[in-house]
């Protein structure tokens, strides 16, 4: 697997959010300081300090960031915190990618509503409709409290999330679970906040998704598209990887892999099984 | 414009969707662009589901645009793509819970209609704009994926050719053999039959030899024909000169049928859980919507008997509303 080779080039002090940032991209890529040495897809540096004419250079900003800074213009890729990614994402020409000091969900999988009913049928539980709270420090579930490490389940399970916390609705959002929380919150969060919400509380929100399953499952389908745009390492690893590649010089990984990352395959799906005994089929006996 | 038309296929079967993607290319064609039409295999069992999709996304797809129709082309990848939605794979989706469907409540299965609900969620939000050849699949796209598809009707097959002939003795179905279309409830109707009206079901399929045992058990041989597979031009005589056309099958996505009986000027029996049909059948109006049982289709069949005239009324107003489809227009729209 070729892993994107990553020049950090940022001045010192170093601030919390860039200092996640970093940390998500050495998981995820070869990472080294740029006064080391090599050979770089792409550099990461702050506005202050530009790259070299024909670096390709990823500019991280945050909230102060001069935007027109000659960096900014010329930079290949923005990095950013997710509040101030959502915030510059319309200012600036290149395309902006949020990472930071969130929470990653790494086991995550997102759960259309009907599949989340199929499987509660399965496992014998109410089918029907299932309404998770994690409002005012506790969990309940049909309005029967439940312990904090039932918040997985719960995520991965109900059929929508009612939540005041932000944490909890990041993880239910991974899940791809309609999350609903105080407009405050949501908007915070850039939850989807329908026209409809209008005034209506978090619970008759909720109530009317339930009743709609169309709303429902679109609900749904923008929570996830929040978390994969802004609270996930993995998803903007993969776009980086992306951009950089359809740029013309990094070549990306071989064969069957990209593509099923990109469409959010689990590493032990049996479709990576699948494809990956195609590829042995085609390759000499060493 | 180079178009590339993407459909998907069960090889040596052919139905709706392969019929409309031929038409889809010639109509490009005939509106001055460069079309061809990409055909890959695809299999609908569960072990194997994903495979076609991967295999659509490691094309190399060199055009201006390529229009992808049913599962799995719109895996297709291409900076213009367009999504003319005639169907996802409903064995994962309203179909699970189908004793046609290997989808079960087994861990396995519940993570592999998991995983293409996401894989089907992203491939299509790719799309530049999602349309959907009915109603019924637009609501499907909504309910299951949460995604918006605007729908965009479509002519069928032999809406060149079929004409309005008489009000005859027969009421007229073709539609293939298969559980799906139900045309056992057809056999079923006929004892129920008062006016002496025949019925002649057309096509092949899986029943053909349940259906004839039916019709002989029954002793309905001089009130149902079974001819099998009829030619195109055998095809328009039959619809020409039928009191009307019953066609009931289950959640149809959208029913070439219904439009090619109201391009004949027929009225349309069916019932209440047709799917795409009752987008254009409406009760009383442009056909009659029963309840599905035997009595409710042979009431049906002879309400048309007994008032030739509101039958013929019938027909023309639905003739009325298919009058508009063309695919001049669905070409414009599809590449707006």
């Amino acid at each position: 697997m070729n892993r994107l080779r990553i020049g950090i080039a940022t001045r010192a002090p170093v601030g919390d959010d860039l200092r996640a940032a970093l940390t998500r991209l050495a998981e995820r890529a070869d990472v080294r300081a740029v006064v080391d040495g090599g050979r770089f897809d792409t550099v990461v540096r702050t506005a202050e300090a530009p790259g070299p004419y024909g670096e390709r250079t990823t500019v991280w900003v945050d909230a102060d960031t001069d935007l027109t800074a000659p960096a900014v213009a010329a930079a290949v890729v923005v990095l950013a915190a997710p509040a101030v990614a959502r915030e510059v994402r319309t200012r600036v020409t290149a395309p902006v990618l949020a990472l930071g000091p969130q929470e990653a969900h790494t086991s995550a999988r997102p759960v259309a509503p009907f599949t989340r009913s199929r499987i509660r049928r399965a496992r014998g539980l109410q089918d029907a409709t299932a309404v998770a709270r994690h409002v005012a420090g506790q969990w309940s579930w049909d309005h029967q409290p439940v312990d904090e490490s039932a918040a997985g389940s719960a995520a991965a399970l109900a059929s929508v999330l009612v939540t005041d916390d932000a944490t909890t609705a990041v993880l239910g959002a991974a899940w791809g679970a309609p999350v609903v929380a105080p407009v405050e919150l949501a908007r915070e969060l850039d939850l989807p906040l329908p026209k409809e919400r209008a005034s209506a509380t978090p619970d008759e929100e909720a109530e009317r998704l339930l009743a709609d399953p169309a709303a429902l499952a679109r609900h749904a389908q923008g929570c996830h598209a929040l978390y994969a745009r802004e609270h996930s390492p993995d998803r903007a690893v993969l776009q980086l990887e992306e951009i950089l590649g359809s740029a013309g010089r990094h070549r990306p990984r071989d064969g069957f892999a990209q593509p099923l990352d990109l469409l959010g395959t689990p590493t032990d799906s049996a479709v990576r099984l699948r494809a990956s005994g195609v590829l042995d089929t085609l390759r000499s006996p060493s | 414009m180079d178009v590339i038309v993407c459909g998907a296929q069960v090889p040596f079967v052919r139905g709706g969707a392969e019929l409309a993607t031929a038409n889809l290319v010639r109509a490009l064609q005939e509106n001055g662009h460069r079309a061809e039409l990409v055909h890959l295999p695809t299999a609908w069992e569960k072990e194997r589901v994903f495979d076609a999709p991967l295999a659509w996304r490691m094309l190399p797809l060199d055009a201006d645009a390529v229009i992808a129709t049913n599962f799995p082309s719109y895996y297709a990848r291409h900076h213009r793509k367009i999504v003319w939605l005639f169907h996802q794979h409903r064995g994962a989706y309203d179909g699970a819970d189908a004793a046609w469907s290997d989808m079960g409540l087994d861990d396995e299965s519940l993570e592999i209609q998991r995983q293409l609900t996401e894989w089907d969620t992203n491939a299509l939000l790719e799309a530049q704009r999602i349309h959907t050849i009915s109603d019924v699949v637009a609501d499907r796209l909504a309910r299951y994926n949460g995604l918006t598809g605007t729908t965009l009707y479509h002519p069928p097959p032999l809406s060149d050719e079929l004409r309005v002939g008489e009000y005859g003795d027969y009421v007229f179905t073709p539609t293939r053999l298969e559980a799906n279309k139900r045309p056992e409830r057809i056999v079923a109707a006929m004892p129920h039959v008062s006016s002496g009206i025949r019925a002649i079901v057309a096509g092949r399929g899986s029943m053909s030899a349940e259906l004839h045992k039916a019709v002989e058990r029954d002793d309905l041989a001089d009130r149902v024909e079974l001819p099998g597979f009829v030619p195109d031009d055998a095809l328009v005589d039959l619809f020409a000169d039928s009191l009307g056309v019953i066609y009931d099958p289950h959640d149809e996505d959208y029913g070439y049928v219904t439009l090619q009986a109201f391009l004949a000027g027929k009225p349309v029996i069916t019932s209440h859980d047709a799917g795409g049909v009752l987008e254009w059948v409406e009760d009383g109006v442009t056909g009659i919507v029963t309840d599905g049982t035997p009595q409710g289709l042979a009431d049906a069949i002879d309400r048309l008997a007994s008032d030739k005239a509101a039958a013929a009324e019938m027909g023309m107003e639905g003739r009325r509303r298919v009058a508009q489809l063309s695919w001049p227009s669905v070409v414009e729209q599809l590449l707006a």
